[in-house]
């Protein structure tokens, strides 16, 4: 027993020393590329076997699509490795900590500053040029900036969009969607007054990170935020209470479908593509798959529309979206940049809107007119970007956000008033620093 | 009184199908489910059954493409890994288990009772409580994402219940047997080999096929070890049933039927088996 | 001459547990050992290097209400599918114990759920819970018991007894196989006996079924038990905790705690207090399965 012990202990000590070992000559690599313009060439030598990279299964078709091209024109192979979402970013961090020998990994927006805090992205501002950072839409890539340092590079432009069913509308005689709260509740009621929807609205309301999307999109819509200039958390402002009060009351009045509180943002949209609810909110992807005749009974039918305010605020929604981030361990950062350089290109994110309905970020592709005519709701989608809010950018954020859920999650079944979540949830956001 | 004992038959047999309705409807379900075409898998309406069917769900799982593709292909190989794991671990489990339970109950050495005690002992603690350890000693190693890391761990939690079972199964075993080899001139493992291995047959099949359920069941350490489908098991790639349509309960269903496939055989040919591997250890107190 | 046989036996036995031994050892002792180092220290997940810190994680852990929350929801998992699934296991097992058409095929068809992995299960009902597409709401209104339907996973109440249904269904051919096997050593005659005493059908079960059923429900009582704290994987599909913390139970919320944050410090922390926990309840258990005897 002593001796397996001894050696468990000899093995243990043994791996540290090497990884110490292997760590350090690395560093001083990385810190010399630093110093060098890393536009230039990279040396064959260091030329890996293969690069592998961490995706949700989303995207999966996507990676595996620009691999084929990278491995046509470097001769190296490109490896996916994907989960569901949700598994996501607690498989990034235990691989992390698990010494992967992974390359690349999605970032998904709020994760950015995280992974930069606990150093498992490295920043790639050495790697850009200026006319590629001025390449993107801004706030795409300053989502993505922690404590001045690039995390990622988006190659998904995402939001909520306020998605409508037409016909249902048109039916009820209404000939435009609602500009505010109030008058999408009115809607709501009358609509199902009338027998046309079983229910207004489905939210995103289980326990999960959706639920802090469309609580992001709430406060904002009625004038709160998260955060006000000096880092303090300031969302249970009575315009905060207001804000999730919508939410709550909707469900309490029956205008939202009551499964809302066990629906994340993508089985909220199975009632709205069945044509049960009239309104729903959420991410891009929705329109293929709500006018996809194969999946939905609506496909047609289907509109986009601001998010409503409440009459002084316009609108408000939440981005999203996601980047490819190197991970700090990789072997071979230099290639595995070549690989976001391709990623991230004209060519591909054309073919991730055509294939996958992923949003680009290039400012560019807005402008090209043969896009938009090929694919309206490119120019649909675009007046909400004006009116976009990120979620608080914490380096705990995956720890504040779960210490947030079950508290909103409690406003929503009706255990504890709006102010009374958002006070409890305030208080104890103290502990987390920007 | 003849009345009375009709009347007692109609409530038997209404008890039984109530009995076989709630056994049963769940599992036709999931087989239902996972043949409607997507479209009417959202249906709210009261006409319970579809109108029509589809069998594109298994053929994606069997390669032809489709929108779950990539998953699909994890899947498929994941079927692969789950018998390696299943198969090896219950395979060492039972040539270890069965001969240390041996030594158990019939010979006589020094801490043989601390030693059966503290090998019961950790078969008691929650696998989430050896989560933590494993999980940093295996990276430390180096070890996640490989089939032998999970082999390991399972083949520790099935051998402790392979030793407990055997060791009663041993005691309805007849001591005349050995006896007789033993004045033969055999040595204890030849006793072992010739006469109670053959012997215990039964009992080796009701434990490998309890085992090899275990351990096709695992999913925790399954989920936090396993990362690429070099070593994701069945339970893990049929939780991943989700795309960027939402969560795909047709092709859960569907997938769900599969990996069902094989524990459900094996619950009905070894039936009589499983039942006395799953009494055996309680019969013996 | 003895003593050297009896020390052949000896290192004979040894060779042969020693194999099976060493697995769970290595396995079991170092792990445990190493996972008690670790509760005292702030680890930190990428190096692993600890800093020791006393009593701070455990300090942590019994401030947070979270926890105590977590411990009593699966206190009341453990308590409550327990004493359901002993009930209408006795029922069933009763019932298949009777003689009647077909009870051959019958006793075949109650192992099935059993069979169903885990993750499955849970995905099926997941699938038949699901609020408006879920074949049990739409059977319900169907059958006109409820006319809108009901949004099982989205009340904390709720959901927590819908994860004890699935639990059930799964679970309860194992009780009613081993209930069966018991009731199969209740000789006739005692039974007999009983009814010619003209003892009713209450004195019956507790005069001859209780007593030769007691070793049974009290191995059953251990399984069920060791299982029951275990329960993860149906949390994990269903509700992943929620609503509002309703359904937390410790395995997950352990699990959330480490490998969400990466505080294995505290994780291993509380990993040891779930050991505790249930190795005190098989503790109770064997103690009363002792005196029982």
């Amino acid at each position: 027993m002593r001796k397996t012990k001894l050696g468990c202990l000899c093995m243990v000590s043994l791996l540290c020393l090497s990884s110490a070992c292997a760590g350090a000559p690395k560093q001083a690599q990385t810190s010399e590329s630093d110093s060098k313009n890393s536009q230039q060439s990279v040396s064959e030598a260091d030329k890996p076997e293969k690069i592998t990279i961490i995706s949700t299964t989303d995207d999966v078709a996507l990676f595996e699509h620009v691999g084929e091209q990278y491995k046509e024109q470097y001769g190296i192979e490109v490896e996916v490795i994907s989960q569901a979402y949700d598994n996501t970013h607690q498989k990034i961090a235990t691989s992390f900590s698990g010494k992967t020998d992974a390359d690349l990994i999605y970032v998904d927006v709020p994760w950015a500053a995280e992974f930069g805090d606990l150093g498992i992205t490295m920043d790639l501002n050495s790697y850009m040029s200026d006319e590629f950072k001025a390449s993107f839409i801004d706030t795409t890539l300053e989502q993505l900036v922690y404590d001045g340092k690039t995390q990622a590079i988006p190659f998904a432009n995402n939001g909520k969009w306020m998605f409508y069913n037409k016909k249902v509308l048109q039916e009820g005689g209404y000939e435009n969607p609602p500009a505010t709260w109030d008058e999408l509740k009115e809607m709501s009621l009358d609509l199902m007054d009338q027998g046309l929807v079983k229910y207004g609205i489905a939210w995103a309301g289980k326990q999960a990170e959706g639920l802090i999307c469309d609580m992001t999109t709430m406060l904002y819509a009625f004038g709160g935020q998260w955060m006000d200039d000096e880092g303090n958390m300031v969302f249970n402002s009575p315009e905060g209470v207001q804000g999730l009060s919508v939410m709550t009351d909707s469900i309490k009045d029956g205008w939202a479908d009551p499964a809302s509180i066990s629906y994340g943002d993508r089985e909220n949209l199975d009632p709205f593509m069945a044509g049960d609810v009239a309104f729903v909110m959420n991410w891009s992807f929705a329109w293929g798959l709500a006018n996809d005749p194969q999946e939905s009974e609506i496909a047609g039918d289907v509109g986009i529309c601001l998010i409503p305010g409440n009459g002084t605020v316009k609108s408000a929604a939440v981005t999203g979206g996601g980047g490819v981030g190197i991970i700090s361990t990789s072997d071979a950062p230099d290639y595995a940049w070549k690989y976001i350089e391709m990623l991230v290109s004209e060519e591909n994110q054309k073919f991730a809107l055509e294939n996958n309905g992923t949003l680009p970020t290039l400012k560019a592709l807005y402008e090209d007119q043969e896009l938009l005519e090929t694919y309206e709701y490119l120019g649909l989608m675009y007046p909400q970007y004006e009116y976009s809010q990120f979620r608080p950018q914490l380096p705990d954020y995956s720890e504040w956000s779960n210490m947030l859920q079950p508290k909103i999650s409690a406003a929503l079944l009706g255990e504890i008033s709006p102010q009374e979540a958002l006070d409890e949830a305030a208080e104890e956001s103290k502990n987390f620093t920007p | 009184m003849k009345a009375k004992k009709k009347i007692k038959r109609v409530f038997l047999y209404a008890a039984v199908i109530l009995v076989v309705v709630w056994t049963m409807a769940p599992l036709l379900w999931m087989f239902i489910s996972s043949i409607i075409p997507g479209k009417e898998m959202l249906n709210s309406g009261t006409n319970l059954l579809p109108k029509q069917f589809t069998l594109e769900r298994y053929a994606t799982i069997f390669g032809a493409g489709g929108e779950a593709a990539s998953q699909a292909a994890v899947f498929r190989k994941s079927i692969l890994n789950s018998f390696i794991v299943a198969g090896v671990s219950t395979l060492l489990s039972i040539v270890l288990g069965s001969l240390a339970a041996y030594a158990f109950s019939r010979l006589i050495f020094t801490g043989k009772k601390v030693l059966l005690f503290a090998a019961m002992f950790f078969q008691l603690l929650p696998p989430i409580a050896l989560l933590v350890p494993y999980y940093v000693m295996g990276s430390r190693a180096g070890m996640l994402d490989k089939l032998i890391t999970l082999i390991i761990i399972d083949t520790n939690f099935i051998l402790a219940y392979v030793i407990w079972v055997m060791n009663g199964y041993y005691a309805s075993i007849p001591r005349d047997l050995e006896d007789a080899g033993r004045i033969d001139g055999c040595t204890w493992f030849g006793v072992y080999r010739r006469i109670i291995v053959p012997a215990a047959a039964p009992g080796f099949v009701a434990v490998g096929a309890l085992s090899f359920l275990m351990a096709w069941d695992e999913f925790l350490y399954a989920l936090v070890f396993t990362q690429s489908d070099a070593a994701k098991t069945i339970p893990v790639a049929v939780s991943e049933f989700s795309t960027k349509y939402g969560v795909d309960y047709g092709m859960m269903m569907a997938s769900g039927v599969v990996a069902t496939i094989v524990p459900l055989c094996l619950a009905l040919f070894f039936q009589r088996y499983i039942v006395s591997g799953l009494t055996s250890g309680a019969v013996k107190e | 001459m003895r003593k050297r046989k009896k020390d052949y036996q000896s290192r004979t036995a040894y060779a042969m547990i020693a194999p099976a031994v060493l697995i769970i050892f290595g396995m079991g002792v170092f792990p445990v050992v190493y996972s008690i180092w670790l509760s005292f220290n702030d680890v930190n997940p990428m190096t692993f290097d600890t800093d020791f810190i006393g009593l701070e994680n455990y300090k942590d852990i019994f401030v947070n209400p979270e926890f105590w929350q977590s411990i009593g929801i699966t206190l009341y998992f453990c308590v409550v599918s327990i004493v359901i699934q002993l009930i209408l296991g006795f029922l069933v097992a009763m019932l298949l114990n009777q003689k009647f058409v077909g009870r051959g095929i019958v006793r075949a068809l109650i192992l099935l759920p059993w069979a169903v992995p885990t993750i499955v299960n849970a995905n099926l009902w997941n699938w038949i819970l699901n609020a408006n597409y879920g074949i049990l709401n739409r059977l319900l209104m169907k059958l006109g018991i409820i006319s809108d339907s009901i949004a099982w996973l989205s009340d904390g109440g709720t959901a927590l007894h819908m994860i004890i249904l699935a639990d059930t269904w799964r679970m309860l051919p194992l009780v009613v196989i081993m209930l069966l096997a018991g009731l199969q050593t209740v000789s006739k005659s005692v039974w007999e006996a009983a009814v010619v005493d003209g003892a009713g059908a209450w004195r019956r079960l507790r005069a001859v079924y209780i007593p030769a059923l007691k070793p049974m429900i009290l191995v059953i009582l251990v399984l069920r038990t060791i299982q029951a704290i275990r329960v993860f994987d149906i949390v994990y599909v269903l509700t992943k905790g929620g609503p509002a913390n309703k359904t937390m139970v410790i395995s997950f919320y352990s699990y959330y705690e480490t490998f969400n944050y990466l505080n294995y410090g505290k994780g291993a922390a509380i990993a040891m207090v779930i050991a505790v926990l249930a190795l005190v309840l098989s503790l109770v258990y064997f103690k009363v399965l002792k005196s029982g005897d």
